[in-house]
């Protein structure tokens, strides 16, 4: 990417590495071979995402996954960057969300392979700075391996999309397989939020989308970092998805706090286990910040200056921070927060609005 | 009190938002149902501008133009703003809003 001025929205080049295109069912049904799926979809429909909330209590639109709009295909992709200024896009569907938490595993696998070839056919161009991330079927490993190796060699795919959730563990070890197919491809692992079902007895919408996708991000980050992935994959890079990123220093600090009271147990992680491995090569905190990026979007900094400053300091947002929008939901974030925050620099504006995206993706 | 003709009220559509620049305060003017509303072009949630509201993109209504209630929804994350007193229940606190009228040529006029 060559770098213009990049003191205004306007004339800034920006990436937003999580922007949600929609796939309307009838769409996807075109890209569905199996008949017995498309029997049952285009009847039922998607199936739904095993969520106790509806958001929509909690707002005053009736449709807040889609407040700002749909983009259905390249040329309405093309209109909604633009009127947020931003040049590229790596898309990820709302249907991806949805699947990671839902149920008829051999459907779901079926819908995300028409997605996928969807994506390589007719959406991702990167011409026209509309790139994606092939959607994994995460609840099947080898068909996840199967997916990426079908679809990465399009020039517009630039990652692998997964969910984190309240019940996969991305640590675990069936997901090497996984590992081996994108570290050999220098493919990132894009992993988003998905569904909410973490804790019982919230009692607000609020309460489920503050804290149930941090803490779901937070418990695959250390679950990948105790269980080794990043000893046996060093070059793995995760772009965790809307997850947050306040927590960052909290949990560094604490991951490394308590692995140096009690790090005695790590040997007995399965992959570990098997390397003979007594303990990570490094301390928790530094996978923290070598092998993960972080999403902006919901960016929540605090407001006083200092503070912010601060936050963007421990948080090493220069090199860790990926810009995005999470467009078109009634969360999205747009890019003027990084030109209006006197606390952001040149520098850290620049990296985060495509540098860093760049270095994710092989933009 | 000083006023400023804004332009012909044609140029400000029913239901929607119409930013204008007075002596560098951003406002925002709506046009509801033929009476004229001002308010602060700001939100103060995000410090993104109001004057979207009503507008369409890509098939949805970015916030909402509400004429009976004689209020806005900002068209970014749907805080709500009453148009007469710039209040939000949510922050309870107000944004500063302006008078509105139309002159005899049907002009917009703007007092501040």
């Amino acid at each position: 990417m060559s770098v213009s001025s990049e003191t205004s929205v306007e004339d800034a080049v920006i990436c937003d590495a999580d922007f949600h295109n929609t796939v309307e069912i009838e769409t996807l049904l075109e890209y569905v071979e199996d008949a017995r799926v498309e029997r049952k979809v285009r009847t039922f429909g998607v199936p739904r995402q095993s969520s106790p909330w509806s958001p929509n209590y909690a707002r005053k639109v009736e449709d807040g996954f889609h407040a700002l709009g749909r983009a259905r295909n390249r040329e309405e992709i093309v209109e909604a960057k633009a009127s947020m200024s931003v040049d590229t896009v790596v898309v990820n569907p709302n249907l991806g969300s949805t699947l990671s938490a839902s149920q008829w595993d051999v459907v779901k696998t079926e819908l995300v392979r028409a997605y996928n070839t969807f994506l390589i056919e007719e959406l991702a161009d990167p011409s026209a700075g509309i790139y994606g991330t092939v959607l994994l079927p995460q609840w099947d490993v080898e068909e996840s391996v199967r997916e990426v190796r079908r679809c990465a060699s399009h020039d517009g795919v630039v990652g692998a999309q997964g969910y984190y959730t309240g019940t996969v563990r991305f640590g675990e070890s069936p997901f090497d397989a996984l590992f081996d197919e994108l570290t050999a491809r220098d493919l990132p692992l894009a992993l988003h939020g998905g569904g909410y079902s973490l804790f019982d007895r919230l009692q607000t919408y609020n309460e489920a989308v503050t804290f149930e996708w941090p803490s779901m991000a937070i418990v695959n980050v250390l679950n990948m970092i105790f269980s080794g992935v990043f000893d046996a994959y060093p070059t793995l890079t995760v772009l965790l998805q809307e997850a947050g990123v306040n927590w960052i220093p909290f949990v560094a600090n604490r991951a490394d706090e308590m692995y140096q009271t009690g790090p005695d147990d790590v040997q007995f992680t399965e992959r570990l286990f098997e390397r003979d491995q007594t303990y990570l090569e490094r301390l928790p905190s530094e996978y923290l910040f070598r092998n993960f990026y972080y999403t902006t979007q919901p960016i929540a900094l605090p407001n006083e200056g200092r503070h912010a400053e601060a936050m963007l300091e421990m948080c090493d947002a220069e090199n860790t921070f990926v810009f995005s929008s999470d467009w078109p939901h009634s969360t999205t974030d747009l890019p003027t927060w990084l030109f209006e925050n006197p606390k952001v620099s040149e520098r850290m504006r620049r990296k985060i609005c495509h540098e860093n995206a760049a270095e994710v993706f092989g933009l | 009190m000083p006023t400023v003709v804004l332009g012909s009220s044609e140029e400000f559509p029913e239901g929607e938002g119409v930013p204008v620049s007075v002596d560098g305060t951003e406002i925002a003017v709506f046009n509801l149902g033929g009476t004229f509303r001002a308010i602060l072009n700001n939100c103060p949630h995000k410090n993104l501008p109001l004057d979207p509201a009503g507008s369409h993109q890509l098939g949805a209504v970015l916030g909402a133009v509400d004429e009976e209630r004689c209020t806005i929804q900002c068209p970014w994350h749907n805080l709500e703003f009453d148009l007469e007193s710039g209040h939000n229940p949510v922050l309870d606190r107000a944004l500063p809003t302006f008078d509105v009228t139309t002159n005899d040529a049907d002009e917009v006029v703007l007092e501040y």
